[in-house]
């Protein structure tokens, strides 16, 4: 277990050293100062394993490293798949009581989109993306959860770690959420706006011409031009927030519910796992928001 | 880019994950949310439609009901005129048959009564001469010798002067 601690002081240290040259790395050389520092909790946690902030390799396949994320990623696609397949088949005019509860879901849904968006249109376009983020992540965060789940190991590694407990997943999403977002502000209010709204051309071209009325504007408009370039870093920063909010807070409630586990085993962790469980409902809704406003804000005619 | 190193990124893993998460997408678009919310779309119209429809369907029953009614009051107005007037007639017939029945009655009376008078008037005159006839016979076989012709002829008128 203290193998991982020393990995990530390791990976300070040595940005160009792989992942599995320094496990071997450390296996060999620093395992007495690591069982200096933590060798007694160590001994006394045998069965429990020690959270990492990344997801550990549990086997490569031609040098693509498939990481317990990673895993249980593709049981939560798997398992998206199933459900979508069963909806598929249990889709009819008259609703069963399964599809009665799908369909609230997808209209909540829709009412929610549309307090966000304003717009029907709109919210029908987006839908399929923000309700799939929601549901992928959703899974996700409560496959991790699963009672026992952390206690499955392969090759003295945690055979599935919660796929949002990774920043693989979570930055893959953000990406995804923001450039996806770009990609939709384009189609629908163009590229030449798209385009300046970042860097905003069209407020530098106006100055020659209301200079006249307003000499202002030779002021006002190279603060919008700047704006527009800050713009560029904020988009940055979504991707940032998007990703690293999700991450820390599936990854801090993983590590809660094992300290909390460590201390007392039974009884105890209980109103932690609700707590958890919830969290994995709000930071999906919140992921799935915010990609939403995101959505709407690029695709918002800007007023100047 | 220390920070993504520490946090274990890695382009292959990210990428693989992109893909998990467009393959979720797909499938949900186009295996669940696609068909549901057509017919979530389809049965809306149709519970519409045939919430239209009812309203029509009702509005057109209360103007069958009214028409209905409306053609049976008419029917009962005019059944009622012509059985009032199939009365009036009746009591005419009636009426005109009794006049006529009178009439002919009083007809066969007068005509019998005038038969009756006749046949009397024919059986006294027969009766007078065959009684005349008799008893000139029978006065003649009882005075035959005692009277003279132009006595006897005398007696006989006053007799039969007497007689009438």
């Amino acid at each position: 277990m203290s193998l991982e601690i020393n990995n990530n002081q390791d990976i300070l240290g040595n940005i160009s050293n792989s992942l599995q040259e320094e496990v071997e790395v450390t296996g060999e050389h620093q395992i007495d100062a690591s069982q200096l520092e933590y060798g007694e909790t160590a001994y006394e946690e045998e069965g429990e394993h020690e959270h990492t902030l990344f997801a550990e390799t549990l086997f490569n396949i031609g040098g693509f490293p498939v990481t317990n994320s990673l895993l249980t990623s593709w049981v939560a696609v798997f398992l998206i798949i199933i459900l979508s397949l069963v909806i598929r088949v249990k889709t009819s005019r008259v609703p069963s009581r399964f599809q009665s509860f799908i369909e609230t879901i997808i209209a909540g849904a829709y009412t929610m989109m549309d307090m966000v968006t304003n717009d029907r249109k709109k919210s029908e376009k987006i839908f399929p993306i923000i309700f799939s983020i929601f549901i992928f992540i959703l899974i996700n965060n409560w496959l991790g959860l699963f009672p026992g789940i952390g206690s499955i190991t392969y090759n003295h590694t945690v055979l599935f770690r919660g796929g949002t407990a990774d920043l693989n997943t979570t930055l893959a999403l953000g990406l995804f959420g923001v450039i996806a977002a770009n990609i939709f502000g384009i189609v629908m209010v163009g590229g030449w706006q798209w385009f300046n709204k970042f860097v905003n051309l069209k407020t530098i071209l106006e100055i020659p011409r209301k200079i006249g009325k307003e000499p202002t504007v030779v002021l006002i408009n190279p603060i919008n031009f700047f704006v527009g370039l800050v713009e560029i870093i904020s988009e940055v920063a979504k991707v940032a927030s998007l990703s690293f909010r999700l991450f820390g807070n599936v990854f801090a409630g993983e590590v809660l519910l094992a300290s909390i586990s460590a201390m007392l085993a039974y009884g105890v962790p209980l109103p932690f796992m609700f707590l958890e469980i919830i969290v994995g409902i709000i930071q999906a809704l919140i992921f799935a928001i915010l990609t939403l406003v995101y959505f709407t804000i690029a695709s918002t005619e800007h007023e100047h | 880019m220390e920070i993504l190193e520490l946090f274990g990124v890695d382009w292959k893993l990210l990428i693989a994950q992109l893909v998990n998460f467009i393959v979720v997408v797909l499938v949900l678009w186009f295996f669940a949310l696609k068909p549901l919310t057509k017919t979530m779309q389809k049965r809306n119209d149709e519970i519409s439609k045939g919430l239209a429809d009812a309203k029509s369907a009702q509005e057109r029953l209360n103007q069958v009901e009214r028409d209905a009614k409306d053609k049976l009051n008419k029917t009962k107005n005019e059944a009622m005129v012509i059985l009032e007037e199939a009365k009036k007639q009746a009591e005419k017939s009636k009426q005109e048959n009794v006049v006529k029945t009178k009439e002919e009655v009083a007809k066969l009376i007068t005509k019998a009564k005038e038969q009756i008078n006749s046949e009397k008037d024919a059986m006294i005159s027969q009766a007078k001469t065959e009684l005349a006839g008799t008893i000139s016979l029978a006065l003649e076989k009882i005075l035959s010798s005692q009277l003279s012709k132009e006595l006897d002829k005398k007696y006989i008128d006053k007799v039969l002067k007497d007689l009438k």
